[in-house]
């Protein structure tokens, strides 16, 4: 690990390099090395460094990569870096796996020198993905170059309290080089899927209503409507149910009520975890987890490539949104 | 180092592992991230009180249910002879879910809603009241379940009852759809007869109820997520397939290694054995999957057909060539580990005489233009020195040797594929030693499907259930691949019933008998220690 001012990639490669010689040695029987990506994460300097190491660290469990974490701050500091290995010992092996980090502080003022460093940090020929939770920070000009080195990028709307505002960030940043995706379409997967498991095939949908809680519109119910508008081919109202945020994770859609074909289907959330659906006479229970960063990363990593039905819903959230 | 891969091939969306399938025209439909979904239906165990049922199919049921891949509209009836309640059943099902589920969660609340699709039929297989009793039972779920008239009956009973069973179906009628462009399917377990004559009598006993379109055999072995990932390592790639012929490969071997004995099955396995058991049904059939043609696409029919060609294309050994291609081993007692271990003939239940194979390794040939002289060595046993699963590819050595010591002649190219456990693939390949002079060492490149991919894969049965119920038979074995396999075993086993052999002829806690090792080295080859 070291810090400097003068921030060269050669440099790091090779620290990183000296790194997995240093490990080799320490480990009687060596270190397994997983690379598959790499990841640039971008987050401002405040954010919890202990959160982001733990849901990267999940992260690379499951998609082992380069991750290039780039925190940007305010003031006038010199950029620095440092480098590290991640490394975990799967259960019931005897072998550590180990990833590479590396970590770049850089303010507002100095971050047009993060790029040129980055481009002599990618991994050749793998594919480069880039997640920035912060609509606002993804959209900066200063990170343009950055961004379009990255197949694809992911960013969260969830971090602006109103859809419509999301939205205009959302127009800045679509229509790069990369695929843009958002973890808050991820979030309504579950109840995409539970919707197709309740009506039955072939049916059509005739009307449909999301609620949501929370001040200001969900883009994610935004999103779910937008979705529902598509297929239905028919207007599908907004409404807020309750203007208490609800716990974290939960996410913020209340309720989905439609009608398909013979039978009006319900759909509410009644818990952390848990969603009642009454279709019919019928009435079920079903599990939604928790929503973490790691767990929406991961669905979005799992998908190369253009999403159709997100650009889709993207292209119709401002309809929905503004009703 | 480890090699991961840069995309997903053969894996299925997030937050699911059930990804094999494409998109379909429902338009709600999103194939990128969650399956289609199921068609509401119930399944009817029929012995619902056994093992299997306990240990293997309500926990892959639950655990469907977790994952949300089952409908709304679901039911599981089970049948058995014990008299029971619905509430009984649901009780003893529960006991079951909670011991016997893997690398899961159990969920009171979602258990709770999950039994109340949990219902019970007692009776006798031999009896027409208790079909009665079904129908009727059926049509209450039908309507207070929503099941659309759906029905997945699955034989999970001794294989003597198969027929019965089948015949009680069909007399009371229960083969046919209650409601028009509902389905009705059945799934028999393993063992399909126990030689070529009774697997042709089973097979037409369930025919004259059921389509063979509707008939899905089980192989759990096919359900595997790494023998899938079998088809995608060789069809999902371009560089593999130009080397997997005769040309490059100078033979394959196919391990399935139990470290363990018969426990507590030896009245079962003294009839069964290791050639019936292990080699007629799940090492033939990852044989055929490792060795097959590429498909015209991933349809059912379109990878069966492959697979039914290869195994037809397996020589017949004739009656004088048993001896010198196939080994019949059974495993005496032993002291493992400073601990005595008995052997077969004393295990509890078995006979003191019984000539029964607790190993069986043979080498097989394939007689068509990409394998015609390459092997296929095959062993299976018990009580051999560790669980272990695995297809060795073993490359020819590089034509000619022009560094100083090098020892290609022990260490060819060897492709492996882990079934179990550690499930991945491993490529040996030779690298120089580091510092002056060529001096070579034989190095692996290891892809390790736990590591590389974290999320948790779903069992053999959760595949393969949801699968029938999709009406997918891709990874069910046909009629005629379950004849072309006894076509290979059962001359071996004429030879083997007509002599009697001196067992037992390896101690337990070894690689089996001397005679397999003999089988190899005929032809020059040795087996490796897996």
């Amino acid at each position: 690990m070291a810090e400097t001012t003068a921030i060269d990639a050669g440099r790091l490669l090779k620290e990183l390099d000296e790194s997995w010689r240093s490990i080799g040695k320490s480990e009687g029987s060596g270190v397994l090395r997983a690379c598959a990506m790499t990841l640039l994460v971008v987050v401002r300097s405040e954010e919890d460094p202990q959160a982001l190491g733990e849901t990267l660290a999940e992260i690379m469990h499951e998609h082992p990569n380069r991750t290039i974490v780039i925190r940007v701050g305010e003031g006038n500091a010199p950029v620095e870096a440092r480098t590290s290995l991640q490394c975990w010992m799967p259960f019931g092996r005897r072998q550590q796996i180990c990833c590479e980090q590396i970590d770049i502080c850089a303010t507002r003022e100095n971050l047009s020198a993060v790029p040129p460093i980055i481009f002599g940090l990618m991994v050749a020929d793998l594919p480069v993905a880039l997640w920035c939770r912060d609509l606002s920070l993804a959209s900066l000009e200063e990170l343009r170059p950055v961004l379009r080195l990255a197949g694809k990028v992911m960013v969260d709307s969830s971090s602006q309290r109103d859809a419509v505002k999301a939205l205009e960030c959302l127009r800045k940043l679509s229509g790069g080089t990369w695929t843009l995706a958002d973890l808050t379409w991820a979030r309504i997967t579950r109840w995409r899927e539970t919707i197709v498991q309740v009506l039955r095939r072939g049916e059509p949908m005739e009307w449909c209503e999301v609620t949501y809680a929370g001040k200001g519109v969900s883009t994610a119910a935004g999103y779910l409507a937008a979705w529902l508008k598509r297929v239905s081919g028919s207007d599908v109202p907004l409404r807020c149910e309750d203007e208490e945020s609800p716990p974290p994770g939960m996410g913020r859609i209340r309720a989905v009520r439609l009608q398909g074909g013979s039978q009006v289907v319900s759909l509410r959330r009644t818990g952390r975890t848990s969603l009642s659906i009454e279709a019919g006479r019928m009435g079920s229970t079903a599990v939604f987890p928790l929503h973490t960063d790691s767990m929406l990363l991961h669905e979005e990593l799992n998908v190369f490539g253009r999403d159709p039905l997100f650009q889709d819903a993207l292209a119709t959230l401002p309809e929905v949104v503004r009703g | 180092m480890i090699l991961a891969s840069a995309g997903a091939v053969g894996k299925g969306p997030p937050g699911s592992c059930y990804g094999r399938r494409m998109a379909g025209t429902y338009p709600l439909e999103d194939p990128l991230r969650y399956e289609k979904p199921v068609s509401p239906s119930a399944i009817v165990i029929f012995g619902a009180n056994g093992d299997l049922t306990k240990r293997k199919l309500l926990p892959a049921l639950y655990r469907l249910a977790y994952e949300r891949r089952l409908p709304a509209g679901f039911a599981i009836v089970g049948i058995s002879r014990t008299e029971m309640s619905d509430d009984q059943f649901r009780e003893k099902m529960r006991e079951s879910v909670e011991h016997f589920l893997e690398d899961s969660p159990f969920d009171a609340d979602l258990w709770a809603n999950f039994a109340k699709g949990l219902f019970y039929v007692s009776g006798d297989l031999a009896d027409a009241a208790m079909y009665t009793a079904l129908d009727a039972r059926l049509k209450e779920i039908e309507v207070s379940r929503q099941t659309g008239g759906n029905v997945l009956f699955y034989l999970s009973t001794q294989p003597s009852y198969y027929s019965t069973a089948a015949a009680g179906l069909g007399a009371a009628g229960l083969q046919n759809p209650s409601v028009p462009g509902a389905w009705r399917r059945l799934i028999v377990e393993k063992p399909f007869g126990h030689d070529t004559a009774s697997a042709a009598e089973l097979n037409t006993n369930l025919q004259a109820v059921f389509p063979e379109n509707a008939i899905y055999r089980i192989d759990h072995y096919l359900g595997k997520e790494t023998v899938q990932n079998i088809l995608a390592f060789r069809f999902g790639n371009g560089i593999f397939e130009p080397l997997w012929n005769r040309r490059y490969v100078n033979h394959v071997q196919i391990t399935a290694a139990e470290s363990i004995g018969v426990e507590g099955r030896g009245a079962y396995y003294q009839e069964a054995g290791a050639l019936r058991d292990m080699i007629q049904n799940h090492l033939l059939q990852v044989m055929a999957t490792i060795s097959m043609e590429p498909p015209a696409s991933y349809e059912p029919n379109a990878v069966r057909d492959e697979r039914a060609k290869l195994l037809r294309s397996i020589r017949t050994l004739k009656p004088e060539e048993v001896a010198k291609n196939a080994v019949k081993g059974q495993y005496g007692p032993s002291k493992i580990g400073g601990a005595d271990v008995p052997g077969f003939r004393q295990e509890h239940g078995v006979d003191p005489e019984a000539q029964t194979d607790t190993f069986a390794a043979i080498t097989a040939t394939v007689e068509n233009w990409r394998w015609a002289g390459v092997p296929f060595y095959i062993r299976t046993g018990k009580r051999l020195p560790k669980r272990v699963t695995d297809i060795a590819i073993q490359f020819n050595q590089a034509p000619l040797s022009i560094f100083e010591g090098e020892t290609g002649q022990q260490w060819p190219n060897l492709l492996v594929v882990r079934i179990q456990p550690e499930e991945g693939i491993s490529l040996r390949f030779f690298s120089k030693l580091p510092g002056a002079g060529m001096k070579l060492r034989p190095v692996t490149m290891d892809f390790n499907y736990g590591t590389s991919f974290g999320t948790r894969t779903p069992t053999a049965y959760e595949t393969l259930l949801l699968d029938a119920l999709e009406g997918d038979a891709t990874l069910y074995t046909r009629l005629d691949m379950v004849e072309a396999s006894w076509n290979v075993v059962q001359p071996i086993l004429n030879v083997w019933n007509e002599t009697k052999f001196e067992f037992p002829n390896y101690a337990a806690g070894t690689w089996g008998p001397a005679a397999a090792d003999e089988m190899l080295a005929a032809r020059g080859h040795v087996w490796r220690v897996p």
